[in-house]
């Protein structure tokens, strides 16, 4: 990247002509990788800015750009820029175009959030239709076991500047209450702030008893596995984002499935009631809204297949919004593009038609030589 | 505009690639016969159609259980209709047959009565193919009419009790959705009219009145009198089979009700997701047509001008 930073153009000077050329290139080639901005300095040099405005090229120094756990969540990786000693991690949103702001902002917008979505409707399968078979009894009259696999939920990522080594869990109390969002949970010395970082909506207590009492509306609650906390450690709170990882079928007797509710071989009961969790209304509709604007308590208003139905309608418009982008941008590029090569791009007709041009004047010249050679030769016979 | 030769060429190519791509897409189309080949063709159709997906593949799974219902319920009508049959006999042999009859005509009605007997408990304890009693409530596994008869043709004839008889079901009765949210029940417990008065069952009954038949040693009078009690307490266990079999008749109609409707929005869902989903075959090969023509006439273009350039006249 230094190559970009100093190519002193002197007028004439064929060789840096050809490396200004070979500068835009890489500077285009960066940005096929990244989205970056060049400004153009006065004295003709590049400056290269990544995210909001870190100099990735400045003068003659190059900063390099690596990939870094991030410290909220170590299992994931982000992009840092390093500069001089020091290495700054850049937020995920700051990076923007090329491919790697595709990934992020794939990640970002559509990984996570489906992870996530899918975990919850995991979850609240496995929970609702464990329960209800457990409260029945099967073809033996032996009491209902597990019908699924229980989905775990993810514990709290402890931040990897974390001084304390708490370790802490994270329980879903009510499935239908889950913000379609994640938390921070956080301890400054005195008070747990949990904060739902879709909207950045705060709860804060002296306690974790007194925090779980707070965030009951959230479904959430925490309890503390072990370790001690200090002031400044915070959490990443992510509690159904692989819970849809191993949901399987945990019954695979059909003599095992619990359709009574009493231990006689001819109930079907409780198997009426599994069969009603496919209508019931077990999950909120994800909005955040709802309880701040009109301080009422979300409410389960989704039932597990519309749940459904919305997550797949959600990610189809995010994929259809990115075809339509593409579209729109490959326009984009081939006028930029065309636009770039009608000025500095060669048309081979117009080559051939210079060549034509020099070629006759190279032959006018010589004819001019051919003809002021006779004069001299005309001019000389006649002083003999 | 100025065109530099590799924009010249690049312009000609992203025509002959849209093209193209636009072909594959509609060979797919055609293939498959579908209009939405992935979710983000069409996001507002796709949330209908897996609305109208979900919905149809509930109704299916309705009329599977509309099915089993209504197997359910004409096995059980059809064994109330035996019932009923079988117990008309019972009360014709004892209209037939008084106590001052001669003992041989006597004994002739008491074995009728125990032939009766035996088929009226075989069709008590009936097993469906499955092999669970169907009029055992919950019990499934458990034999719920168990009586021993006490009537033997092969002893003298003489006083003797019918013993009591217990029944080993539970008042359990199963139910079936048939469509959302609308139950239908499949078996019935007979227990409201199985208890024929003084605490004897309808087994029982039949069992006494041919040992009373049977009986050559009690006076003739106090027989007939047991006897009449017997054929009074048959009509109530009679009327309860018939409004049992009016109910399950009823509940026969529920489902066939069920079911025709489950047809008819099963068909609306059909017609609607179609139209949703299907492809007008027309309408994509005549396009496909045209494409192809517009791909050829782009490929032609570019062959008949990528060949013009001065330098072939420059020798």
């Amino acid at each position: 990247m230094t190559q970009i930073g100093v190519v002193r153009s002197t007028s004439g000077d064929a060789s840096a002509n050809a490396l200004m050329d070979q500068r835009d290139q890489l500077a285009a080639e960066i940005n096929k990788l990244v989205g970056v901005s060049v400004v153009v300095q006065d004295d003709g040099n590049y400056n290269l800015y990544i995210g909001s405005g870190q100099a990735l090229v400045t003068g003659g120094h190059a900063n390099a750009l690596t990939a870094v756990a991030d410290p909220a969540d170590p299992t994931q990786y982000l992009v840092a820029l390093h500069i001089g000693p020091s290495e700054v991690a850049l937020d995920s949103r700051q990076i923007t175009g090329g491919k790697v702001g595709g990934l992020l902002a794939f990640r970002e917008d559509m990984l996570i959030p489906t992870q996530r979505q899918l975990g919850t409707l995991a979850y609240t399968l496995t929970q609702t239709f464990n329960a209800l078979h457990a409260a029945g009894f099967d073809l033996n009259g032996a009491a209902g076991g597990a019908f699924f696999a229980p989905a775990t939920l993810r514990d709290p990522v402890a931040n990897l500047n974390n001084s304390g080594n708490a370790a802490y869990a994270v329980a879903v109390t009510a499935p239908g209450l889950l913000a379609d969002s994640d938390y921070r949970l956080s301890y400054d010395g005195a008070n747990y702030t949990l904060i739902r970082l879709s909207d950045n909506t705060s709860f804060a207590a002296a306690d974790l008893a007194s925090l779980n009492t707070a965030i009951a509306g959230e479904g959430l609650s925490f309890s503390l596995n072990s370790g001690a906390i200090a002031a400044g450690d915070s959490y990443l709170v992510r509690p159904t984002q692989y819970a849809a990882h191993g949901l399987a079928l945990a019954v695979s007797d059909p003599a095992a499935i619990a359709a009574a509710l009493g231990a006689t071989p001819g109930d079907n009961q409780n198997a009426l009631r599994l069969a009603g969790v496919q209508t019931q209304k077990l999950l909120g509709n994800g909005s955040n809204s709802l309880q701040s604007a009109y301080g009422a308590p979300r409410r389960p208003s989704n039932s597990l297949q519309s749940a459904y139905d919305q997550l797949v309608s959600r990610n189809a418009t995010l994929a259809n919004g990115a075809d339509i982008n593409v579209t729109a941008y490959q326009t984009l590029t081939d006028q930029a593009t065309a636009a770039q090569q009608s000025f500095s791009g060669v048309n081979l007709d117009e080559e051939a038609a210079n060549l034509i041009q020099y070629q006759q004047a190279y032959q006018a010249a010589a004819r001019a030589m051919q003809i002021a050679a006779s004069l001299f030769d005309e001019i000389l016979a006649i002083g003999r | 505009m100025r065109i530099s030769s590799a924009t010249f060429y690049a312009a000609s190519l992203t025509g002959i690639r849209d093209q193209q791509s636009a072909i594959a897409r509609l060979n797919q189309q055609i293939g498959s016969g579908q209009r939405l080949l992935a979710a983000k063709d069409d996001p507002v159709a796709m949330g209908r159609v897996l609305a109208l997906s979900e919905s149809i593949a509930s109704r299916v799974q309705f009329q599977s259980n509309q099915q089993k219902a209504e197997l359910a319920l004409k096995q059980e009508h059809t064994l109330l209709d035996g019932l009923y049959s079988a117990l008309s006999s019972v009360r014709q042999a004892l209209v037939d047959t008084s106590a001052g009859h001669d003992q041989s005509l006597r004994d002739q009605a008491a074995a009728t009565l125990a032939g009766l007997y035996a088929h009226i408990k075989s069709l008590l304890n009936y097993r469906d193919p499955g092999g669970d009693y169907i009029f055992a409530g919950y019990e499934t596994a458990t034999q719920p009419y168990s009586h021993v008869p006490a009537y033997d043709p092969a002893l003298p004839g003489g006083p003797a009790d019918s013993p009591d008889s217990a029944y080993g079901g539970d008042a359990g009765v199963r139910r079936i959705e048939v469509e959302q949210g609308r139950f239908v029940q499949i078996n019935d417990n007979l227990n409201g009219f199985m208890q024929a008065g003084g605490g004897a069952d309808m087994l029982e009954l039949i069992d006494q009145a041919a040992i009373d038949l049977h009986d050559a040693v009690t006076p003739a009078a106090t027989l007939q009198g047991r006897l009449d009690a017997a054929y009074a307490d048959l009509g109530t266990v009679i009327d309860g089979v018939r409004n049992l079999t009016a109910a399950v008749a009823g509940r026969l109609m529920e489902v066939d009700d069920a079911g025709k409707s489950t047809e008819q929005f099963l068909l609306q869902e059909r017609n609607a997701l179609g139209s949703l989903t299907e492809l007008d075959q027309a309408a994509a090969i005549v396009e496909l047509q045209q494409r192809q023509v517009s791909l050829q006439a782009a490929e032609s273009a570019f062959s008949l001008t990528a060949k013009l350039s001065l330098f072939n006249y420059l020798s």
